[in-house]
């Protein structure tokens, strides 16, 4: 039994007030000088027990109708096969319905929403009349379809139908939240939530609530998984990473350097569109060669094949010609089609816009070398600087400002650098040996961010190397984290102290615990040179690809080249200047919506949510200027489930019934389903406790007036 | 408003309230009878004195002093003069005064024996001024005062300064008094019994049927107070027997359809065996006005003759 009201329980304590008044009321008997108490005697012996009877029937029902009225009024409900015959109370349901991209997967040649649609409509069927339905679809965030619950069951059915995955990832925990907070505000005693889903792993973000959230829960929650997936873990092949390489990158015979975790055996042909690079993931799947191609809008440019090592393998695809506008990576179809596909961007708005500033100016340093080398590629365009003349003007349509070895700034080059910086600008740091403490720890990092600057230390006697802090940073991607490998090979034995803020992320570290590569917001800084004086980084494989890397990633922030579904686009609009005319289409070239904002004292355009996988172009002034790849979340490739028994053990704190594909779910709803609420059966007990009394006391009292025969 | 009339004003006498304010037995017993009898058509005493009532022919044997010579010298025939004295009524009262019959429900009531006294008086009165010979018997554990039958007025007094003198107390010994009565009076009359009769009523009943085996004509004034009847007491108490002194206690709303249905069949009973036994049985309560009683006698008187 569950009670709706459970406050109103406290009025049990009322049932006591007629025992107290009768306790109370009881009255010390006097004495009274009587004629004959014979008939007293005989009558007492006779029908004192009858009183005494009626007299605790009356109190027990007075007692028991306050109760009943106590226990009406929190409004009891029997649930299970108690509660089962007759009108049932009106049910309020919410179905969870995941419409995340792995939903698109297809087992027996259905696909999982097909089969999501399917087990909603059976739970559709199984409502009454009067019973309330809210429709919540789900994936990176979840949705209620209608603004309230609905009674009308056709359109329930219709918003049903009209359900479809979508390029998003899984956020189960999310859509449960929403789901509960839905019903914990609806009346009905029956509260129903089902979990439609394939119940994806990579879908389980954050921790699931443990059993201290029972009490918390809406009162008369039953709760139903309905799994739709069939195995465990089907196998499935995504398509990880696609990305387009330059000419000269991927055909320079020492492209192993370049590329040191790039996998033997990749096979790769001269062409003259450059390379697209395509990394393959293998999620169950049998290891072996796999045939990658990539297309120009609906033209195949190349295909080659990719060779799965541990679950995961990268490729260069030689292109037959350049994909100007972007291009597309693709798979043989597998269990999950949504990841067999990758956009990638090109072009012009490809490149990096750098401006370099050295402290001593000169045409070999390595940091030059490494950008013309990344401006052969594709990758970069940068200029020379003067840091003593900086302006604003200077620093307009750059993407990133790299100093390295600069002792210092003057006052108005400083203003121009920060405010580059706040408008959207991103800048970066090798300090180097002729760095000056006081202008870097006390105005630039200060005006930038929390970073701190302490003094130069040696390494001793020894030497150290450096080593990944931030796997998965975009500047490192690429790199392998073990020792021996190309990045770790670089001797240092001298460099800055590095104090991290509390937002600074630290990407690399020497051998000790010194930061070696931070990022601070738009702000990256080496703790080491760039000349070969305090190491021997330049000349080491890794410094070219690793500098080129890092100002990329810089430049774009510290999201991924690619967006995810759901990411806004954003463009800095420097200080001083209007905004550009700037227009974006979306991959079926419909326009999105830009809109300018101001935050932190930045302006920038940007885009409305992305919703949509493929390629939005940006044209300014009706010249396009870049592309924006979407690209699935590639956690949504892992199809690995939650079985049923995981299922019930992550929610145990919810009770659920997990619901398989061989069970009955209509008969199963309506045998789960809360009976009926009883209050008004308990009122009317107490109504009929109170007639009964007003019966007893009637029909027992003895007669007042004298009978027959009393007098003559 | 007019002025009520006398007639009205002697009525009030027949209130129990109102004659137990009177002083004095022989005044209550005077207003109670001329209040009594001035609610009647005819008086009572008409055709009921020591005088002349009739003449019959003469027959051989009766006494030559009673024939009336002034018809003889009128008519020359022999008749015989009839007097009342020969149909006078005996009757003895019989007052029972145990403890019982001092019981007064609320204070300013009449007692049971207040009650019975002055309708006892009155039927004294009555009786006498009929010519009728009255006598007395009082009584509680056992016979207290026996005042032989006598048809004179005076003995009026001494029948009121019997009356006057018993009190209430001790246990009743109704059957015993009764047999006792029953076994003294040995020429045939009436004998009428004020009690409340609360004695084993299989005894009362034997006692009473003892008069009637001798011929007796009996009256039953049965004599209760109102909150015996109606048990009308609303507050838990601790019930006194005012004979016994026992104790009982209780909460009267709780018994009082027991208790009354029990004193109904115990009345009942009364009222059955004394009319098989043809014993006239009148219940009475200390607020009935006394005419009813009289009025009964009355009638029993009228039967009687």
């Amino acid at each position: 039994m569950t009670f709706l009201n459970p406050l109103y329980l406290l009025g049990l304590g009322a049932a006591a007030i007629p025992i107290v008044i009768h306790l109370l009321t009881r009255k010390r008997p006097r004495r009274i000088e009587f004629s004959s108490v014979e008939f007293l005697r005989e009558v007492n012996v006779a029908q004192l027990r009858r009183f005494r009877l009626r007299e605790l029937l009356l109190l027990a029902l007075r007692v028991l109708a306050i109760a009943l009225l106590a226990l009406a009024l929190s409004r009891p409900a029997l649930q299970g096969a108690l509660g089962k015959g007759g009108a049932g109370a009106a049910s309020s349901v919410v179905l969870l319905i995941d419409r995340s991209a792995s939903m698109g997967a297809v087992e027996s040649r259905t696909a999982l929403s097909e089969r999501a649609l399917e087990k909603a409509r059976v739970v559709l069927d199984a409502l009454e009349p009067g019973d309330e339905v809210q429709i919540v679809g789900f994936d990176a965030a979840p949705e209620a379809l209608f603004p309230n619950a609905t009674s009308d069951h056709a359109r329930a059915r219709a918003a049903v139908e009209a359900l479809a995955p979508r390029p998003f990832p899984t956020d189960i925990e999310a859509a449960l939240a929403r789901g509960l907070d839905l019903l914990a505000r609806r009346p009905q005693i029956n509260k129903e939530l089902f979990l439609i889903s394939d119940l994806q792993i990579a879908g389980l973000v954050g921790a699931a609530r443990d059993s201290s959230v029972r009490g918390t829960l809406p009162t008369g929650l039953r709760f139903y998984i309905v799994p739709v997936g069939e195995s465990a873990r089907p196998d499935n092949l995504a398509l990880t990473g696609a990305r387009l390489r330059g000419a000269s990158t991927g055909l320079s015979s020492d492209a192993g350097d370049l590329l040191p975790s790039r996998p033997a055996g990749t096979w790769f042909a001269a062409a003259g569109g450059g390379a697209a690079e395509v990394t393959v993931k293998s999620f169950g799947a049998a290891s072996g060669d796999v045939a990658a191609g990539v297309r120009a809008g609906a033209r195949e440019i190349g295909r080659a094949f990719v060779t799965l090592g541990a679950g995961e393998g990268s490729a260069l695809v030689p292109l037959s010609e350049a994909p100007t506008g972007g291009g597309e990576a693709f798979l043989p179809d597998d269990a999950l089609d949504a990841d067999n596909h990758r956009w990638f961007a090109s072009g012009p708005g490809g490149r990096t816009q750098v401006g370099l500033i050295e402290g001593v100016a000169q045409a070999g340093s390595p940091l030059s070398i490494a950008l013309a080398a990344g401006q052969d590629a594709g990758q970069v365009s940068f200029r020379r600087l003067e840091g003593s003349s900086l302006t604003s003007g200077a620093l307009s349509g750059l993407d990133a400002v790299l100093l390295s070895d600069v002792p210092e700034l003057p006052g108005g080059a400083l203003s121009a650098l920060v405010d580059y910086a706040k408008g959207g600008g991103s800048v970066a740091v090798v300090l180097g040996q002729r760095a000056r403490a006081e202008f870097y720890g006390g105005k630039l990092f200060p005006a930038l961010g929390g970073l701190g600057l302490g003094a130069a230390r040696d390494a001793g006697g020894g030497q150290w190397t450096l080593r990944l802090a931030a796997q998965g940073h975009p500047a490192f991607e690429g790199f392998a984290a073990r020792a021996g490998e190309p990045l770790s090979q670089a001797a240092f034995h001298r460099a800055w102290t590095l104090t991290p803020g509390p937002a600074t992320r630290v990407l690399a570290r020497f051998a000790t615990d010194l930061p070696a590569l931070v990022e601070d917001g738009r702000l990256m800084v080496f703790a080491s040179d760039a000349d070969g004086q305090w190491n021997d980084f330049p000349s080491r494989g890794a410094f070219l690809p690793l500098w080129l890397q890092a100002l990329r990633s810089l430049a774009r922030g510290s999201a991924s080249e690619d967006l995810e579904p759901g990411d806004r686009f954003a463009q800095p609009v420097p200080v001083g200047e209007r905004a550009p005319d700037l227009r974006m289409t979306d991959p079926r070239g419909r326009p999105v919506e830009l809109t300018q904002s101001i935050a932190e004292g930045a302006r920038r355009l940007v885009s409305a949510p992305l919703t949509e996988v493929g390629l939005y172009r940006v044209v300014a002034g009706g010249r396009p200027v870049r592309e924006v790849a979407v690209n699935l979340d590639p956690r949504e490739s892992d199809l690995a489930r939650l079985t049923a028994e995981g299922a019930r053990k992550r929610w145990a704190a919810y009770r659920p019934v997990v619901l398989e594909g061989g069970v009955d779910l209509a008969r199963r709803i309506r045998e789960g389903r809360y009976g009926r609420e009883i209050g008004w059966t308990l009122l009317a007990l107490a109504l009929a406790c109170l007639v009964a009394e007003t019966m007893i006391a009637r029909l027992m009292t003895p007669a007042s007036t004298i009978g027959p025969g009393g007098r003559a | 408003m007019s002025a009520a009339a006398p007639g009205d004003l002697s009525r009030r006498f027949l209130d129990p309230a109102v004659v137990s304010r009177l002083s004095g037995l022989d005044l209550k017993a005077r207003l109670v009878v001329e209040g009594f009898i001035s609610g009647l058509h005819r008086s009572p005493f008409h055709g009921f004195s020591v005088e002349f009532v009739e003449h019959r022919p003469y027959m051989p044997g009766d006494p030559l002093k009673s024939v009336d010579w002034k018809v003889y010298g009128k008519s020359d025939r022999f008749y015989v003069k009839q007097y009342e004295d020969e149909t006078n009524l005996r009757a003895h009262l019989v007052l029972d005064h145990s403890a019982s019959m001092g019981y007064v429900s609320r204070p300013g009531e009449v007692s049971k024996l207040e009650y019975a006294r002055s309708l006892a008086a009155a039927l004294a009165y009555l009786m006498l001024h009929q010519q009728d010979g009255v006598g007395l018997l009082t009584f509680a554990e056992k016979v207290e005062r026996f005042v032989p039958a006598r048809a004179r007025r005076s003995h009026l007094e001494v029948l009121l300064r019997e009356l006057d003198q018993v009190r209430p107390g001790g246990r009743t010994a109704l059957p015993a008094s009764l047999h006792h009565l029953a076994e003294r009076i040995r020429r045939r009359g009436l004998v009428v019994l004020f009690s409340d009769l609360l004695a084993p009523p299989d005894e009362v009943l034997s006692g009473l049927a003892h008069f009637r085996h001798r011929q007796h004509e009996v009256l039953v004034f049965h004599i209760m107070d109102p909150a015996e009847w109606e048990f009308d007491f609303d507050q838990p108490a601790t019930f006194v027997d005012s004979e016994t002194g026992e104790e009982v206690a209780l909460e009267p709303w709780e018994v009082r359809g027991g208790y009354k249905q029990r004193l109904d069949a115990w009345s009942e009973r009364y009222r059955t065996e004394c009319r098989r036994a043809r014993i006239d049985y009148v219940a009475l309560d200390t607020r009935t006005p006394y005419d009813q009683a009289l009025y009964r006698y009355l009638e029993k008187r009228r039967r009687l003759h």
